[in-house]
C-alpha cells in the first residue's frame, strides 16, 4: 500500500506542479506575446486615438473596410468587429478600450437579433482568460457555473478553452503567425457571391438589452450611432428588424439596402467585398464624417 | 437458472434443448434491440424492388450501452458449462457482477468465465504492483483517448464530411487519423478498464497488443480486440469445425467468423464489408500457413516493410468501417486514386491537414519501444516518461470538446 501511495502522490504533485507552470508560461506569452487573433489584438491595445470605431460582429469585420474610410475621409478608423460578437463581448470591449486609454470620436454598433443576446459568446470570453486576474474580466467569468475551477485550479482557464487558448494558439503567437485575418484594420473582405440563408431573425425583439443601455452610458459624451447592415430579402422574419427604431436612439437600417444588387452578398447576412466597399461608402456619406 | 440446470442435466438432448434456449433468449435481445430495424429496412427495400409495398414498423427504442458486450459475456458463460469447462455458480450476485462489472461492462475487454468469475470468491488482498501497473495503465490509456484519439476525430470528422472537396493527401490523412482515432480510442478504453479492475483487485485479459506493429492481417487479428477474435474463434470457429475439415470449409468457416464480427460491430453494410475484405485479405495467409507468431525480437528491414505495407492496407479497409455507406466508402477510395494532388491543404476547420502528423509520429515511437510491455512506464527513465505523458495529456488534451468512445455505440 505504501509504494501505491507514494506512487499516486508522484502523480499528483507532477500534475499540480505541471498545471501550475503551464498556467504561468501559458498566461505570461497570451499577455505579452503578439496578439494572434483580433480580439488579442483588442485587448492587447493601449493609448491610441481613432476618429471613427466600429464594433459588432462579422457584420462589420467583413463589411466595413476602414482603409477606404481613411483614404476617403482622411480620418483614422478601427474595426472592432469579430464574428458571433454578442452585445455583452461589444460592451466589455469598449469598456476595456476606455481603461486601455483607446478612444474614439464616432462610435458605430451594429445591431440585429443578437439584440436578443445579453450574454458573452463562447469566442470573447475564452479570449478574456489570460486577463482573469484583472477585474473586468474576473466581472465576466464571475457569472459562469465553473467560475471556482477558474480561479482556483491552476491551469483550467486553458484546458477549457483549448480551443482559442491550446498549445496550437500558443505556438501561432510564439512564431508570431495570425489566424489568417487581418487583425490590425479589422476588415476582412468575404470573396464570392451568393443568396444561401442561415438562420432566420426572432419574431420579436427583448424589451430592452441592459448591454445597450450600457453602451449609450459608456459613450454619453461622444457621438454614438447604431445601425443594421443589409441581409438579403430572403432573410426570415427580416422586417422583426424594423422593431429596434422604438428601442434604440440614433438608429438608421440599412437591412434592404441592397435588395436590388444580389450580387454584393456573400451570402444572405454577409456582403462580399464589392458589398462591403458599397456599404462602405453608403455609412461615409450618410454620417459625413 | 439455465447455466445451474445445465449442470444438474444429464440428459444431452434436454442440455441442448437448455443451450437453444439461452442462446434463443440472449440473442434474440441483441437482435431486437441491435438488428431489426435494419432487417426491415433492407427487407423493405427488397420487396420494392420487386414491386411488392410492404409496410412494417420500425422500433424506436434505444440501443442499451454495451449490449454486444455482455451478450457475448453471457453466451460464454453458458455455453462453456455446457462444454463442461466451468461449473454454474450458484451465487446470483456474483454472476451479475461478472455480467455487469463496471469497469469492463460497455465496451469490454469481452471476459470468459473461467477468468473473471471465480475472482469475485477469491478474498482480495491489497497487491501494492498490481495496483501501481493499474494506474500505469489507466494514465496510457487516457493518453490515447484524449491526446490521440479525440485529436485525430477534428480531422476526420471534417475529412469524412466533405471528402468530395479533398484532395488525395487529405483523403489518405483522413483514414491514417481515423486508424489512430479508433486505436486510441477502443485501446484506450480497454486499458483504463483493465487498469481500473486492478485497483481493485481483479485481472481482466489482454484486449491490444500493438496491433499497428502486426506483419499481416493474419497477425493483426491476434493483436486487435483480442477478447472478441478468441471468442468468435472459440465460440463460431472451432464448432463450425475450423481448419480441421476441408479447403472449402475452412475458408467458409473465416468467412462466416469475419461477417458476423463485422456485422458484430453495428447493422449496417458497411461493416459487413469491412469484414469482408478482412476475410479476403486473411484467408490466403492463413492458407499459406503464414499465420505469424507473435516475436518477441527487433525486426529487420523486410519486417518493418511488412508492419508499413499491412498498417496501410488497414487504413484502407477502415474508410468503410468509418463511411456512412459503402457508396461513400468506394468514392473515398476512388478519390484518394484519381484525385493525384498530395498538397497540403488548410481544412476548414482553420488548421493544416498534416499538422498532427507529428504527434501521431511521437506516439508511435512510444509504442515502437514499449511494444513488448503494456505501456511505455518502465526502464530507468518511467518516472521522466509519467511526467512527459502528462504533460503531453495537458497541452494536447481534449476535456471539453471530448467524443465519445467509438466502441460504446456497439
Amino acid at each position: 500500500m505504501k509504494n501505491f501511495l507514494a506512487y499516486c502522490f508522484y502523480i499528483i504533485l507532477s500534475t499540480f506542479i505541471l498545471m501550475l507552470s503551464l498556467d504561468w508560461i501559458y498566461t505570461k506569452i497570451y499577455r505579452e506575446g503578439s496578439a494572434r487573433n483580433k480580439v488579442q489584438n483588442q485587448l492587447k491595445l493601449k493609448n491610441k486615438h481613432f476618429a471613427v470605431g466600429f464594433y459588432g460582429s462579422s457584420r462589420i469585420e467583413r463589411h466595413i473596410d476602414c482603409k477606404l474610410i481613411e483614404k476617403v475621409t482622411g480620418k483614422t478608423c478601427l474595426n472592432n468587429g469579430f464574428s458571433g460578437a454578442n452585445m455583452a463581448d461589444i460592451l466589455m470591449l469598449a469598456e476595456i478600450n476606455k481603461i486601455n486609454g483607446v478612444t474614439f470620436d464616432t462610435i458605430f454598433v451594429q445591431l440585429d437579433y443578437s439584440y436578443n443576446f445579453e450574454g458573452f459568446s463562447p469566442y470573447f470570453i475564452a479570449n478574456l482568460a489570460p486577463y482573469l486576474n484583472d477585474s473586468y474580466a474576473d466581472k465576466a467569468y464571475s457569472e459562469m457555473e465553473d467560475y471556482y475551477f477558474y480561479k482556483n485550479i491552476p491551469f483550467y482557464k486553458y484546458l477549457r478553452n483549448e480551443k482559442v487558448l491550446g498549445l496550437r494558439e500558443l505556438i501561432g503567437i510564439i512564431f508570431q503567425t495570425t489566424d489568417g485575418r487581418n487583425i490590425e484594420i479589422g476588415f476582412n473582405p468575404l470573396s464570392g457571391s451568393g443568396l444561401n440563408v442561415k438562420g432566420k431573425f426572432p419574431k420579436k425583439l427583448i424589451a430592452e438589452n441592459s448591454k445597450v443601455i450600457a453602451l449609450e452610458k459608456l459613450f454619453k459624451d461622444k457621438k454614438l450611432y447604431f445601425f443594421t447592415a443589409p441581409y438579403c430579402k430572403a432573410t426570415n422574419n427580416r422586417e422583426s428588424i424594423n422593431l429596434l427604431n422604438g428601442k434604440v436612439k440614433n438608429y438608421q437600417n440599412y437591412a434592404k439596402l441592397f435588395d436590388d444588387k444580389p450580387e454584393y452578398f456573400f451570402d444572405c447576412g454577409h456582403l462580399n467585398e464589392k458589398g462591403a466597399k458599397a456599404f462602405t461608402k453608403k455609412i461615409v456619406e450618410d454620417y459625413n464624417f | 437458472m439455465v447455466g445451474l440446470e445445465l449442470e444438474r442435466e444429464e440428459n444431452s438432448s434436454k442440455r441442448n434443448l437448455l443451450l437453444s434456449f439461452s442462446l434463443i433468449f440472449n440473442l434474440g435481445i441483441l437482435l431486437t434491440f441491435k438488428y431489426y430495424n435494419f432487417f426491415i429496412e433492407n427487407f423493405q427495400t427488397l420487396s420494392e424492388s420487386i414491386g411488392l409495398h410492404v409496410n412494417f414498423f420500425s422500433l424506436q427504442i434505444l440501443l442499451p450501452v454495451g449490449i454486444s458486450f455482455y451478450t457475448f459475456q453471457t453466451l460464454s458463460y453458458t455455453i462453456d458449462i455446457w462444454k463442461k469447462r466451468i461449473s454454474a455458480t450458484k451465487n446470483f450476485l456474483q454472476f451479475a457482477t461478472f455480467v455487469a462489472f463496471f469497469p469492463q461492462l460497455v465496451a469490454g475487454p469481452i471476459e470468459r468465465a473461467s477468468n473473471l468469475l471465480p475472482q469475485f470468491s477469491q478474498r482480495k488482498k491489497f497487491d501494492d504492483q498490481l495496483a501501481i501497473s493499474g494506474i500505469n495503465l489507466i494514465l496510457w490509456g487516457l493518453f490515447k483517448k484524449v491526446v490521440i484519439a479525440d485529436n485525430c476525430a477534428v480531422y476526420v470528422d471534417t475529412i469524412f464530411a466533405n471528402y468530395e472537396e479533398q484532395n488525395s493527401l487529405s483523403l489518405f490523412l483522413g483514414a491514417f487519423y481515423f486508424a489512430f482515432q479508433i486505436y486510441g480510442d477502443f485501446s484506450g478504453y480497454s486499458d483504463i478498464a483493465i487498469g481500473t479492475g486492478r485497483l481493485f483487485g481483479f485481472q481482466l485479459m489482454q484486449n491490444f497488443n500493438y496491433p499497428y506493429f502486426s506483419r499481416n492481417i493474419s497477425e493483426f487479428w491476434r493483436r486487435w480486440h483480442i477478447s472478441l477474435s478468441t471468442w468468435f474463434r472459440d465460440y463460431i470457429y472451432v464448432p463450425l469445425g475450423g481448419s480441421k475439415s476441408s479447403l472449402l470449409f475452412t475458408i467458409r468457416n473465416i468467412f462466416i467468423v469475419f461477417m458476423v464480427s463485422g456485422f458484430w460491430h453495428g447493422a449496417n453494410w458497411t461493416f459487413l464489408m469491412w469484414g469482408g475484405i478482412h476475410a479476403v485479405l486473411f484467408t490466403p495467409i492463413f492458407l499459406r500457413g503464414k499465420n505469424y507468431k507473435i516475436k518477441n525480437v527487433y525486426p529487420g528491414v523486410k519486417d518493418l516493410l511488412k508492419i508499413s505495407f499491412t498498417f496501410l492496407v488497414t487504413c484502407l479497409t477502415w474508410v468503410f468501417f468509418r463511411a456512412e455507406n459503402i457508396t461513400i466508402a468506394l468514392s473515398y477510395l476512388k478519390r484518394i486514386l484519381n484525385n493525384g494532388d498530395f498538397s497540403v491543404k488548410y481544412l476548414d476547420i482553420e488548421r493544416y491537414n498534416i499538422e498532427f502528423v507529428p504527434v501521431i509520429g511521437f506516439f508511435v515511437l512510444l509504442e515502437w519501444f514499449s511494444r513488448f510491455n503494456e505501456h511505455p512506464f518502465f526502464g530507468r527513465i518511467k518516472y521522466l516518461k509519467v511526467i512527459v505523458v502528462i504533460l503531453s495529456i495537458l497541452l494536447l488534451g481534449k476535456f471539453f470538446d471530448y467524443k465519445e468512445f467509438i466502441y460504446f455505440q456497439f
